[in-house]
């Protein structure tokens, strides 16, 4: 049987903005601009340089938010110049599949209805493999289309799907599957999008997530891309992951007991990488703590200069040298407070919501408490107990 | 700690006032006005807690002295001695200030006060106090950690309502500015589908009227091509029938017409310049005046023999008339000699002159009569000298030939006197008489006779001449003779050929010079016709060419028609190539698709124009497909949204500290109102036991700690803000609160002062406060000053007063 070589990718959510970063830097604004479609043309730059024969585009290539005649145009033009076949199935972000009467893709692309559909590859007459794929025709499918596919039996098949594997019960909105039962299906390999981290959920068959071309939120850590997979024999033999994030996103914890700031630069610029966009959380206790909390701005400037990254967060969980803690029980109005905070966590949520909005313009502002997690928003509980105690601490002095 | 005695040496306008006998708990001091009770009040406090702001009252004089014996909580006495503003304690330990460590305001407004410190509310508001109402550590920071907070708060966003000069409504607003932002842009986006369709109609209709106008076109276009070409199309028909007429010209062959043209031109050559040779004979001929050019070339070996011999014939008429002139002297001069020696020329030459001249000179050279020496004997030395030194003179003069002449004179000198020497020697050695026989000696000789010696010389010399010159006349006659006989000739020869010439003798020069002219001329026509007959001969030879070369074509006439008809086909040619390129040109079209559509012709069909229209829609096409590609290179909206996500960032930034610091408030607040709740009666709670029996329970305290504000709630439940009570009633609560907070203040239980401050109750609230105060007095001392003799059997009612009277 003839090998071949295919690039499998999902999510490139073109064009689509960055959050949770300031790109008030204008170099960097510039570079999040471009990076989802650097992304796409590195994929595209790897189709001849790996000599590939085909793409498949596992759903999300587009953001419902930035769909524009310019980001399709773009796309279509990134697909006539891989002048490769290209297969596309459309995800929970692109089923709308605006601009596509206006802005047709070029010859080489086909889009796998939501129907579903099968295509031979190079050909029906002489056909090396089959590609299936279903598209979303409307943002949530609850279906677990994974079901839908049957693959042939004497060729390789790839299954091009956009859906939640092994999703917790109740919680898939996004075709939700078990990856139990997508064997014996008649695929080969499961060229599947929607999570964006990168994942070999089983290697018999195939069910492998390439995770998105480029993270575009603190949490979205570590390298981005897609994969160049290999077929001989009828098999996988290879999969080599192509980095294509241009922007690297890290989250970085570092311990600042016993340091100083020197210290901790020394450490920060040892772990991250220059460039790259770090979520920075500091731990531990020291005398560094009130001088970051006096002026966390500067400080984070500071590391970020020192270090060459850029600093998209700094969480501080750090305490004095004194331990706040040890004022538990001793009766004053610190002690007071951290039970206080402790009771407002228990409270929960809304509790913390309803302490925070409390007047009333703060109410226009509720969405963005409300759009916080929990963790956020125990996070500032903490935050305000601390803060309440060294307010009074310094007041006292 | 108690008071237990007051000296008041001098304080103010008092002096050596002493107070003794003062309760434990409530003791009313009473006095008249001016007694000097609030003096007392003043010295009490402002002993026991010394302040630089001190009351108006007592003027300060800086004399005042005094002592006061407190008993500390402890039991510890202490006297306090005051030395004008100085306070000490007498055995040094510490103030009763310094252990409790309070504001002298504070005790001022709280624990000793008269009706106007009552009203002063604001110190209820102090951290201070505020930690006393709270009773908790840390509490009295709560204020201005609270406004430290609030103001943080209020930098980030007002409280009220969201403005843009807060932060975070400045953050909303430039949120709600991109907002629109994205929308404007996504409104724009959305345009490209309406343009996309718009586009693809536009494109229909004026794919469609492109199409009509196109066939519109070709039919307009059909039309003036058949009416503008159709004259083209006529004219070229014509041209093809009259290059068919002339096509046999083709004929002729390359390089006849230039050939024959050249043999026209040679001809015409010739003809020319025979005309201008004939000419020139002509002009040779009328110079030769009528004279036959034959006859006179006929004359030219003696023409120009004659002229050759011209110098010849002048040189010999000079020499005929030299001789002649000559004759004509020697004759004269034989003449004269014959007449002068009586003899004859041919007597002469029978004279023996040497021998004279040697006889005579012997007779004449014997004594007496030297021999003579033949004078030109005699004279050759003295010439030949003379001649030498007149030539060595000349050479010096003539430059060139100096060394030549001067030599040749030297020469010449040298053999003159060479001569002369000579001949003296030779006149020496011959001297002897000869002169007996001179006579006949001279006739033997042939002289004549009666010839002298003497004479001989002279007579030779005669003779000689006489000689010379007869030979000179012989000479003369015979060479004169030569030269008339060639004369002679020579005038025969020119006779000749004047007669020949038919010409007029004149002078021989002007009849030879004639004759040479005349032979010039004949010679020239000769020439002339030389040439003329080549120029002839030329002519025929160019004529049987011209001959040969039009043999192909008949006759000239008819070579120079086929030469006219190959010309004018070669212009029809052209003509025609220029018109069918035209025609082609012009109609975009090949001649012979052209030359059918002329042929067929037709009527134009009724056609429509369709331009403006056309136009209009191509502008709205390049319009619309401009707006599109603004469009597809349109990155505003991914601008946009990371400009969202910045604002986002920054909104999610300050809400979080927002929220943190409201947080941090609300932390305040639940542990507040848990102190509040848990702790009230220890403050609160007391203060609310007073005002309840200042009242008679008819006000309850809702006082808040963390604000500034008082209230109270009445038996209905109705708050009352301190801007809604009386003065009794603000009294009242001011003075429970204040006892309320005296009474929890501190370690040391300080001693409460009152200076008529129930003066403003009723007398039932009075009675009620007199309870109040007995209660707090029941383990705290009170100093009660009043003017009313009253109060004390008021306080006295309600519970064991001790009095004392200034």
């Amino acid at each position: 049987m003839p090998s071949f070589r295919f690039i499998h990718c999902a999510d490139l959510h073109l064009g689509c903005r960055f959050v949770g970063v300031s790109a008030e830097d204008e170099d960097l604004g510039k570079a999040m601009r471009e990076a989802t479609f650097k992304a796409l043309d590195l994929i595209v730059d790897a189709v001849s340089e790996k000599d590939v024969d085909f793409v498949v585009f596992a759903g999300d290539v587009f953001d419902e938010e930035t769909q524009s005649p310019r980001v399709r145009h773009l796309f279509a033009q990134a697909l006539r110049r891989a002048g490769v076949p290209c297969y596309i199935a459309y995800g929970n972000h692109d089923y709308r599949r605006e601009w596509e009467d206006c802005i047709p893709l070029p010859d080489n692309a086909f889009v796998f209805p939501p129907e579903g559909a099968s295509v031979m590859y190079p050909d029906a007459d002489s056909p090396v493999t089959e590609i299936t794929g279903i598209s979303y025709d409307r943002r949530n499918v609850t279906e677990d289309l994974t079901q839908r596919i049957s693959g042939s039996p004497s060729l390789f098949t790839i299954a091009v799907l956009h859906c939640e594997v092994d999703a917790p019960e109740g919680s898939g909105m996004y075709s939700p599957c078990r990856s139990e039962a997508m064997t014996g299906r008649g695929v080969d390999y499961w060229a599947l999008g929607h999570v964006h981290t990168r994942s070999v959920i089983r290697r018999d068959p195939y069910i492998v997530y390439p995770g998105n071309t480029q993270g575009r939120n603190p949490r979205e850590t570590g390298e981005k891309g897609a994969y160049l997979v290999t077929v001989e024999d009828g098999g996988v033999s290879g999969m080599e992951f192509l980095p294509t994030h241009s922007i690297l996103w890290e989250s970085v914890s570092i311990d600042i007991t016993g340091k100083d700031l020197d210290g901790l630069v020394e450490e920060i610029s040892a772990t991250v990488g220059v460039g790259s966009l770090v979520r920075l959380t500091l731990t531990g206790r020291g005398d560094l703590d009130r001088m970051l909390r006096l002026n966390t701005e500067g400080a984070a400037e500071a590391i970020a200069k020192a270090s060459g990254c850029r600093l998209v967060g700094l969480e501080l969980q750090t305490s004095e040298s004194v331990d706040l803690e040890a004022r538990r029980g001793s009766g004053d109005f610190v002690d007071a407070a951290l039970t206080e905070a402790d009771r407002l966590t228990g409270e929960g949520r809304e509790a913390i919501l309803d302490e925070i909005c409390r007047t009333k313009a703060s109410q226009n502002v509720r969405r963005v408490f409300e759009a916080m997690e929990d963790g956020e928003l125990e996070a500032m509980v903490r935050d305000a107990s601390r803060l309440l105690a060294e307010r009074l601490m310094e007041a006292g002095r | 700690m108690r008071i237990a005695s007051v000296l008041i040496e001098s304080f103010g306008r008092t002096r050596d006032r002493r107070l003794e006998g003062i309760g434990e708990g409530v003791t009313v001091i009473t006095g008249d006005n001016e007694a000097g009770k609030t003096t007392l009040m003043e010295f009490i406090r402002s002993t026991l807690f010394p302040s630089s702001i001190r009351n108006a009252y007592p003027a300060y004089t800086g004399r005042d002295s005094g002592r006061m014996r407190v008993i500390m909580d402890s039991g510890e006495s202490k006297t306090l001695v005051r030395e004008g503003r100085k306070v000490t304690e007498a055995n040094g330990t510490h103030l009763p200030s310094e252990t409790v460590k309070m504001d002298a305001q504070l005790y001022r407004s709280v624990f000793a006060m008269g009706l106007e410190d009552l009203a002063k509310a604001e110190i209820l508001g102090s951290d201070e106090i505020k930690s006393r109402f709270l009773a908790i550590p840390g509490g009295e920071m709560v204020p201005s950690v609270t406004e430290g907070l609030e103001k943080e708060m209020k930098e980030l966003m007002n409280p009220e309502r969201m403005t843009e000069n807060k932060v975070i409504g400045s953050l909303s607003k430039k949120m709600e500015d991109i907002d629109s932002e994205i929308q404007r842009a996504r409104s724009r986006n959305q345009k490209y589908g309406d343009l996309a369709m718009e586009l693809e109609r536009t494109g229909e209709e004026l794919e469609e009227l492109e199409e009509l106008q196109r066939i519109a076109g070709d039919e307009r276009r059909r039309v003036g091509i058949i009416m503008s070409q159709k004259a083209n199309a006529e004219n070229l028909a014509s041209i093809r029938r009259r290059m068919t007429e002339l096509e046999y010209s083709a004929s002729l062959e390359e390089g006849a017409e230039s050939a024959y043209g050249e043999l026209q031109r040679r001809k015409s050559g010739i003809g020319a310049r025979i005309t201008e040779a004939s000419a020139e004979l002509e002009r040779r001929l009328e110079d030769l005046g009528g004279v036959d050019p034959e006859a006179v070339t006929s004359q030219r070996g003696l023409i120009e023999e004659l002229w050759r011999s011209e110098g010849a014939h002048d040189a010999r008429e000079a020499r005929m008339d030299e001789l002649a002139s000559s004759l004509d002297s020697d004759r004269g001069r034989m003449d004269s000699r014959v007449a002068e020696t009586g003899m004859t020329p041919e007597q002469a030459r029978k004279v023996d002159r040497d021998e004279g001249l040697r006889r005579a000179r012997e007779v004449l050279e014997a004594p007496g009569d030297p021999a003579e020496e033949p004078s030109a004997n005699r004279a050759a030395g003295p010439a030949l000298l003379a001649a030498g030194m007149l030539a060595v003179a000349a050479g010096i003069f003539l430059g060139d030939l100096m060394p030549f002449v001067i030599a040749g004179g030297a020469a010449a000198a040298a053999a003159g006197a060479i001569h002369m020497v000579l001949a003296r020697r030779r006149r020496r050695e011959t001297a002897a008489d000869p002169s007996a026989d001179w006579g006949e000696t001279a006739v033997s000789l042939g002289y004549l006779p009666g010839t002298r010696p003497e004479d001989i010389r002279g007579t030779n010399r005669d003779l000689e001449d006489m000689i010379d010159t007869e030979d000179r006349i012989k000479r003369s006659s015979a060479e004169l003779d030569r030269l008339r006989s060639e004369a002679a000739a020579e005038t025969d020869r020119v006779d000749r050929l004047l007669a020949s010439l038919e010409m007029e003798r004149s002078s021989f020069g002007q009849d030879v010079g004639r004759a040479h002219r005349l032979l010039s001329l004949a010679l020239e026509v000769a020439e002339a016709r030389g040439a003329l007959d080549v120029l002839e001969q030329e002519k025929v030879s160019n004529a049987g060419s011209m001959e040969e070369f039009l043999r192909g074509y008949g006759t000239e006439e008819d070579f120079l028609r086929i030469c006219g008809d190959n010309r004018e086909l070669g212009r029809l040619r052209e003509k025609e190539e220029d018109l069918v390129k035209s025609m082609e040109g012009s109609a975009r079209m090949h001649l012979e698709d052209l030359l059918r559509m002329i042929g067929e012709g037709g009527a134009p069909l009724e056609t429509k124009d369709h331009g403006a229209r056309i136009n209009e829609l191509r502008e709205k096409v390049g319009r619309m497909n401009g707006e599109m590609e603004r469009i597809l290179g349109d990155s505003d909206l991914e601008g946009l949204y990371l400009q969202r996500s910045t604002a986002e960032v920054q909104m999610k930034e300050a809400c979080r500290r927002w929220g943190t610091l409201s947080l941090a408030e609300a932390l305040t607040d639940r542990v507040c109102d848990e102190v509040y709740d848990t702790r009230q009666p220890s403050v609160v709670g007391r203060a609310n036991v007073y005002l309840g029996l200042m009242t008679e329970g008819r006000y309850q305290l809702e006082s808040d700690p963390r604000v500034k504000d008082i209230a109270v709630r009445d038996r209905d439940d109705e708050k009352k803000t301190d801007r809604q009570w009386s003065s009794g009633l603000g009294d009242q609560v001011l003075l429970s609160l204040k006892m309320a907070v005296a009474k929890e203040t501190g370690s040391e239980r300080m001693p409460l002062i009152l200076d008529d401050v129930l003066v403003r109750f009723d007398p039932g609230r009075r009675r009620g406060a007199c309870r109040a105060i007995h209660d707090f007095a029941r383990d705290q001392q009170v100093l009660v000053f009043s003017c009313d003799p009253g109060t004390y059997d008021l306080f006295a009612s309600e519970g064991e007063t001790v009095r004392i009277t200034l």
